[in-house]
């Protein structure tokens, strides 16, 4: 009984952050301006919609057991749904500038699910139920349930791995789109799909098929959860301070004039000039499509030059000029003998925060060791 | 106390739950605001054998509600707490840096007092616990840290830094002020005993409910100050700024924010008068998590003017960037000082299309002309008989209904368009496509010009 108790106030904790965490996607939807940031609200609202549902329904399995065979369906919809949502989140973000639909194909399988559990949960008695979760019974019902439940995992190890492919293929692309390391680097999305399935998953899979030794180990229950919320916080979090990048796509103009060859051809000095007396850098959202606009050229275009001139994508190009900002600022502020702070210093010279600094400075540095 | 404890003996012996009820005597009580009630169900069901599964049911559901009121503010501002600490390390500058730390801080001790109160609602009626130091650190400080936070969210750049004397003061002045109360009024040594000194007056802080309250009364008077000169100024860098996207608007939440403080407060403080209610306990919990989400949610939004603080760069910065402010798109052409007229102003227009930019302001055009703002805004006016930002959505109008009639647009989604055409989003469209019918309507109603630049 008390352990039970404690078990369903552990697993209330996830709804909470879920529940937090959605209440704060709420609030910001009403000041989402594009149809992106629109999309993306919508998707973080079933997730965590659907999140709360799914946590509900594990602290109802502890804490009121004929309520959680009641609720046994929509548990299991809200549990098969999950991956596809944040796929599609995924999806979103990593965009390459083509703005496909969503293939609709990905909503077929869990949709399958959920009608195939209403269908047991209308046709078979309370009882068969009832045997099927809680007691060790081995009928129709309880291996069509266990199998559901292996197919709902094998999905969401299956669209983890659909995820941190497509962050891959994005990541290879942006390098030559923006200049942002801090948001472009999309580490916080793959680290939550990957604890999503090493650290959740796992155990809660434990706990429903049964397996005994979950059982015993009591108070141990509480850690599984933490990741979990550790996950909401971070996704949240991340959503909230767009952190990320997203390519635009190629406007028709653009298109017409890339068939047409009708843009201006660069050379290195009218690059520089241009870097130097108008000092885009500075800006920490300064994307190609900026640089194309103001030089009245196209992106790939202006990319395919830097590689070819300077033998560097366009990320750390844009960053060397904003390390060189920061150490003329540092030099400057020694000879006027002012004090002003490095984070100062640093953020004027268009970096994001300290963090894309640090990382600036390292690439430029294990870029260097090896050379010499 | 003893003689409360003696009577109280039979009647919590009936139920070994976490939860007893707890009646209200005649004498003098320790917390008499917190009600520990439990629903009727688990209070009066006897103690559930473990293979009757509907007593369990009944007995674990009950039991599970009513810890929940107070697990749910616990874990809400616990994990708000984590949000403001991830967001430490990314900061813009050291005022937002220090914002988040206080915010993490007071939604932490939030949780610190709520756990100490679950503790005295599940523990025996001990005199003194071990969680009463916290408890009475947590009141002394939560109205404090809200202060801290309010300053920082009101932080407008030239103000000192917090003084920490608001940290260190409190205590030794409670101390005193407890160790004269102490000796005006004697207690009874009775049921004090066996505690050291600071325990005992740790005692005597968190049983008297005005002494309790004290620093948060005392917080209010500055709170209420620094909200107030903070509207003063954002009303007046409004007016300078021309209507910038960081409007008066935005900072409303703030009094929400600051009213809810209060209402804690008074909730928490209610049951000394009226006596408790397990509603009120509710009402707090509640109260206590729409504030610590709300303020989390404009901290990571970051939904306050303080950040905006990091333009104001030292000399050096501002020559180094000389003409080139953080990264606008729109620079001064060569003739810098060539007067204003029509002619220019309209190539500009034609030509650069800065309209098409949503955040294109007032300001940005001053400085491509090359005059300053009162010039740039007195000159449309005069000229256009329109101000700065009727005209510029005449433009983007204009340039959405040609886009619109374009042959290759034909299956295009309005939307898009509109957001090509420097529309924040549908609804600025729809108002200013609005608002120029009716200013049409009412210009050939009465004159019968037209007023098209």
């Amino acid at each position: 009984m008390t352990q039970e108790l404690g078990r369903a106030i552990v697993f209330s904790v996830p709804v909470v952050s879920a529940a937090i965490s959605l209440t704060m996607v709420l609030l910001d939807s009403a000041r989402s301006s594009n149809a992106v940031n629109r999309k993306i609200h919508r998707c973080m609202i079933a997730v965590y919609s659907l999140m709360v549902l799914y946590w509900s329904g594990l602290v109802m399995h502890s804490a009121a057991p004929e309520a959680f065979i009641a609720y046994l369906p929509v548990f299991f919809s809200s549990f098969s749904f999950i991956p596809v949502f944040l796929y599609l989140i995924t999806y979103i973000l990593t965009d390459i500038g083509e703005r496909q639909r969503f293939p609709v194909r990905h909503f077929i399988v869990p949709s399958c699910l959920t009608v195939a559990i209403f269908v047991i949960a209308l046709t078979m008695p309370f009882e068969q139920r009832w045997n099927a979760i809680y007691d060790d019974g081995v009928n129709l019902t309880s291996t069509t349930i266990d199998a559901m439940f292996v197919v709902c995992l094998l999905l969401s190890i299956l669209y983890s791995g659909l995820s941190l492919l497509r962050i891959r293929a994005y990541k290879r692309r942006i390098i030559d789109y923006s200049a942002d390391i801090y948001r472009m680097s999309l580490d916080w999305l793959s680290f939550i799909i990957l604890f999503r399935v090493v650290l959740q998953t796992l155990p809660i899979a434990g706990l429903i098929l049964g397996i005994g030794q979950f059982g015993t180990l009591g108070f141990i229950w509480g850690f599984t959860t933490l990741p979990a919320v550790f996950t909401h916080i971070v996704l949240c979090l991340n959503i909230l301070s767009e952190n990320y990048v997203i390519i635009e796509p190629v406007a028709a103009k653009e298109k017409e004039m890339t068939a047409s060859g009708n843009y201006a051809q660069l050379g290195r000095q009218r690059v520089e000039k241009y870097l130097e007396s108008k000092k885009p850098y500075l800006n920490p959202e300064f994307k190609i499509t900026d640089m194309a606009r103001d030089l009245l050229s196209n992106r790939t275009y202006i990319s395919a030059f830097i590689n070819r001139e300077y033998g560097m994508n366009f990320n750390r190009f844009i960053n060397n000029y904003r390390l060189r900002e920061v150490e003329r600022l540092q030099s400057e502020a020694v000879h006027r003998k002012q004090k002003i702070s490095s984070l100062e210093i640093v953020i004027h010279a268009g970096f994001s925060n300290y963090r894309s600094y640090f990382r600036a400075k390292n690439m430029v540095k294990n870029d260097t060791v090896p050379a010499d | 106390m003893k003689v409360h404890k003696d009577r109280n003996v039979n009647f919590f012996s009936k139920s070994d739950y976490l939860v007893r009820h707890y009646t209200r005597p005649c004498g003098r009580e320790p917390y008499p605001e917190y009600d520990f009630t439990v629903p009727e169900a688990s209070g009066t069901s006897p103690q559930p054998r473990k293979n009757d599964t509907n007593a369990i049911d009944m007995g674990a559901y009950a039991t599970y509600g009513s810890l929940m009121v107070y697990i749910l503010p616990i874990c809400c501002s616990v994990i708000c707490s984590v949000f403001a600490l991830l967001l430490i390390w990314n900061y813009r500058n050291l005022a937002e840096r220090k914002l988040r730390r206080v915010v993490s801080l007071y939604c932490l001790l939030t949780a610190v007092w709520w756990a100490a109160t679950l503790w005295h609602a599940y523990t025996g009626d001990k005199v003194f616990l071990p969680v009463d130091i916290p408890f009475a650190l947590s009141f002394v400080y939560i109205p404090i840290l809200f202060f801290n936070a309010v300053y920082y969210l009101t932080y407008l750049g030239n103000k000192r830094n917090f003084s920490a004397l608001n940290y260190l003061l409190p205590v030794p002045v409670l101390a005193l002020l407890l160790m004269a109360l102490a000796a005006i009024f004697p207690r009874p040594e009775g049921n004090i005993a066996g505690l050291s000194p600071a325990e005992r007056y740790t005692l005597l802080f968190i049983t008297g409910p005005f002494l309790r309250f004290a620093t948060a009364a005392a917080y209010i008077v500055p709170t209420v100050l620094l909200l107030s000169r903070y509207y003063r100024q954002t009303v007046r860098q409004h007016v300078e700024a021309d209507r910038r996207s960081l409007s008066l608007q935005s900072s409303r939440w703030l009094i929400v924010l600051f009213v809810l403080s209060v209402a804690i407060l008074l909730i928490a403080f209610l049951p000394v008068a009226v006596g408790t209610s397990r509603w009120l306990v509710r009402l707090n919990a509640a109260c206590i998590m729409a504030q610590v989400i709300l303020l989390t949610y404009h901290v990571v939004r970051r939904q306050y003017l303080s950040y905006k603080t990091a333009d104001s760069f030292p000399v050096t910065g501002k020559k180094a960037g000389s003409g080139a402010p953080a990264g606008r798109q729109h620079h001064a052409p060569e003739e810098q000082y060539a007067p204003l007229n029509r002619k220019k102003f309209e190539a500009y227009i034609a030509q650069r299309k800065p309209y098409l930019n949503p955040d294109f302001k007032l300001t940005d055009m001053a400085e491509a002309m090359g005059v300053n703002r009162t010039v740039m805004s007195s000159f449309i006016n005069r000229t256009y008989g329109m101000n700065f930002r009727r005209y510029l959505n005449l433009w983007r109008i204009e340039e959405y209904h040609i886009l619109m009639a374009h042959p290759s647009k034909e299956r295009k989604d309005p939307r898009k368009v509109m957001s090509m055409t420097g529309f924040k989003d549908s609804r600025h469209f729809r108002r200013a496509t609005g608002l120029e019918h009716a200013y049409r309507n009412r210009s050939r109603k009465g004159t019968q010009t037209d007023r098209k630049p």
